[in-house]
């Protein structure tokens, strides 16, 4: 494995990035050692460690099956949901202790935000979907609630499109919209993380365009793993990139470094061949 | 050819079937309705049910019915939710439970009765009453109760009970918030095939909450079931054939009411919690 800690503060400019602060001081926010997920036995992801860092936006790429999603998982404990799933290593989140059997999992997902793949708004109305987390974490103030859905959807861009239809069902929104309220509802908590599972694989090119640059905006405020198959949208958001490859049915973090770096000048073979799509 | 037989089969089939219902259904309301007024459903059994009316026995019903969904509602959905949320699928205790639930949807309601009575009425000191006839049908309810809305429970994807978990929500909130009113639909259906399960039985009743058909005082005295009125009447009164057909017809207006009462009501739970596109 290669990794290669950038030290000089060269501005990232590829694809058109130009909006957003910044992200060239690497403080390290989530730093993962050793991490290894195995589900009833079998190993799938082996050996990882990384430092993530804050405010960036950092891409997971590699081939379906290399253990992306499972890495993903491990950093909310999501991996507790799923049967005889076990993770080894460790997990540090500014100074939380992740996989520690103690942790408070409630907490840790609220500072830890995820989006998956397919959107899945709940079977509620657009209002009730953002209220939901919200009055769970405690704030139960209706005039506050109405005040921050406001502002999130803002953020997301869905307000001028919803906010005369906020009690309408969310599923009836479109496949693109659905997918800005599941980042809205995970962004309305105030995560300082969050894990994006190929956000924009089940979109049509506009919506994933719309959903894209909104995860730009991200950058700089709140730190983003984004696992995308898509290289051309990891080169034009990720400021960072890992790139994952299988080896014997295990999968492992094979480089890491400045998301430019890794596709123009990677260190590894594996990763020139998969970047310039020889392999994979 | 062979198209043709085989249409006009299967059209005979379900012709046959439609024509013995509504035979049934017409013979009831042919020879009920004559008998079937305001004052009948309102006023005391006199004579064994050959005059008189059906008040006592509507009410014991009515009691009896509610001692049963009140107990068999918050223990069946709870084991439901045990059976989805809080046991994996391949658990070998949960599977356990599934099978005796199983068994226990077939087992003849008369057993039903006879364990009623062991249990409720002489175990339990709670004799013949409302309250031992109500549990007993409890115990009727519960396997297709528990059974169907855990179908239910099970069909709904995955994908909430993630991103719920994603979100930091507790197990508690995302059940009363998502699972539950997105399985109403066949909670609604699993309480429907019980209750109508219940309001039909006579066997279980006649052993638990007895014959009485005075007007009941306390959920502690015996009354007598519409189901066993008609049975009774039927079977043992000489001259009670109208009466008979009479209840049976009140017996099915109240179940047709009681189904889409739960119908409705689980609809518009549905509408207030849950939006679907």
């Amino acid at each position: 494995m290669t990794v290669k800690t950038p030290t000089s503060c060269r501005p990232y400019t590829l694809g058109g990035v130009t909006s957003g602060p910044p992200c060239c001081e690497p403080v390290p926010h989530v730093r993962i050692a050793d991490l290894s997920v195995a589900y009833g036995g079998n190993t799938v992801l082996d050996g990882v460690s990384l430092d993530i860092y804050k405010g960036c936006i950092t891409a997971l790429i590699g081939p379906s099956g290399c253990g992306k999603t499972s890495f993903l998982s491990a950093l909310n404990r999501l991996t507790d949901l799923i049967p005889g799933a076990t993770v080894k290593g460790k997990v540090d989140i500014a100074g939380l202790d992740v996989l520690h059997p103690q942790t408070d999992l409630l907490a840790l997902r609220r500072r830890v935000g995820m989006i998956f793949q397919k959107p899945n708004p709940f079977p509620l109305s657009i209002r009730r979907n953002l209220e939901l987390p919200l009055r769970e974490h405690g704030t139960r103030n209706r005039a506050l609630l109405a005040d921050k859905i406001e502002a999130v959807l803002k953020e997301v861009g869905l307000w001028d499109e919803v906010s005369d239809r906020l009690d309408s069902p969310a599923l009836a929104l479109s496949g693109g919209q659905q997918q800005r309220l599941c980042i809205a509802r995970a962004l309305v908590l105030e995560p300082e993380v969050l894990l994006m599972d190929e956000p924009c694989s089940a979109l049509d090119p506009i919506s994933s365009r719309v959903v894209e640059e909104l995860i730009e905006r991200l950058r700089g405020r709140l730190t983003v793993v984004i696992v995308t198959h898509n290289l051309a949208q990891a080169r034009r958001i990720a400021n960072y990139a890992a790139f994952f490859w299988m080896t014997e049915r295990v999968g492992k973090l094979v480089e890491f470094g400045q998301c430019i770096e890794l596709f123009d000048a990677p260190q590894s073979v594996l990763t020139q061949a998969y970047v310039s799509g020889a392999a994979g | 050819m062979s198209e043709r037989v085989f249409t006009s089969a299967i059209w005979l089939g379900a012709g046959v079937v439609t024509a013995f219902f509504l035979w049934l259904l017409g013979d009831l309301v042919w020879q009920g309705a004559a008998h079937l007024s305001v004052s009948f459903l309102l006023s005391d059994t006199l004579d064994s049910g050959r005059s008189g009316g059906i008040a006592a026995i509507l009410l014991s019903t009515l009691l009896i019915l509610a001692v049963a969904l009140l107990a068999a509602i918050p223990l069946g959905l709870m084991s439901a939710v045990w059976l989805t949320e809080y046991t994996r699928r391949d658990n070998a205790w949960g599977d356990a439970v599934r099978m005796s639930l199983d068994v226990l949807a077939g087992v003849p309601s008369i057993v039903f009765g006879l364990f009623g009575n062991a249990f409720f009425s002489v175990y339990l000191g709670l004799g013949f009453s409302i309250v031992s006839g109500g549990l007993t049908l409890a115990c009727m309810i519960l396997p297709i109760f528990i059974r169907t809305s855990e179908a239910g429970l099970s069909a709904v994807s995955d994908d909430w009970r993630r991103n719920a978990a994603a979100l930091g929500m507790s197990r508690a909130s995302v059940l009363w918030h998502v699972l539950l009113p997105t399985a109403a639909p066949a909670i609604a259906a699993g309480l429907m095939l019980g209750v109508g399960r219940a309001t039909a039985e006579t066997a279980a009743l006649i052993f638990t909450s007895g014959y009485v058909d005075r007007m009941p005082t306390s959920l502690l005295d015996s009354g007598r079931a519409l189901a066993v009125h008609i049975y009774d009447l039927s079977m043992n009164v000489t001259g009670g054939d109208q009466a008979a057909y009479a209840s049976a017809l009140v017996l099915i207006i109240l179940i047709v009411f009681i189904n889409t009462g739960a119908w409705a009501l689980s609809e518009r739970w549905l509408a207030r919690k849950v939006t679907f596109s």
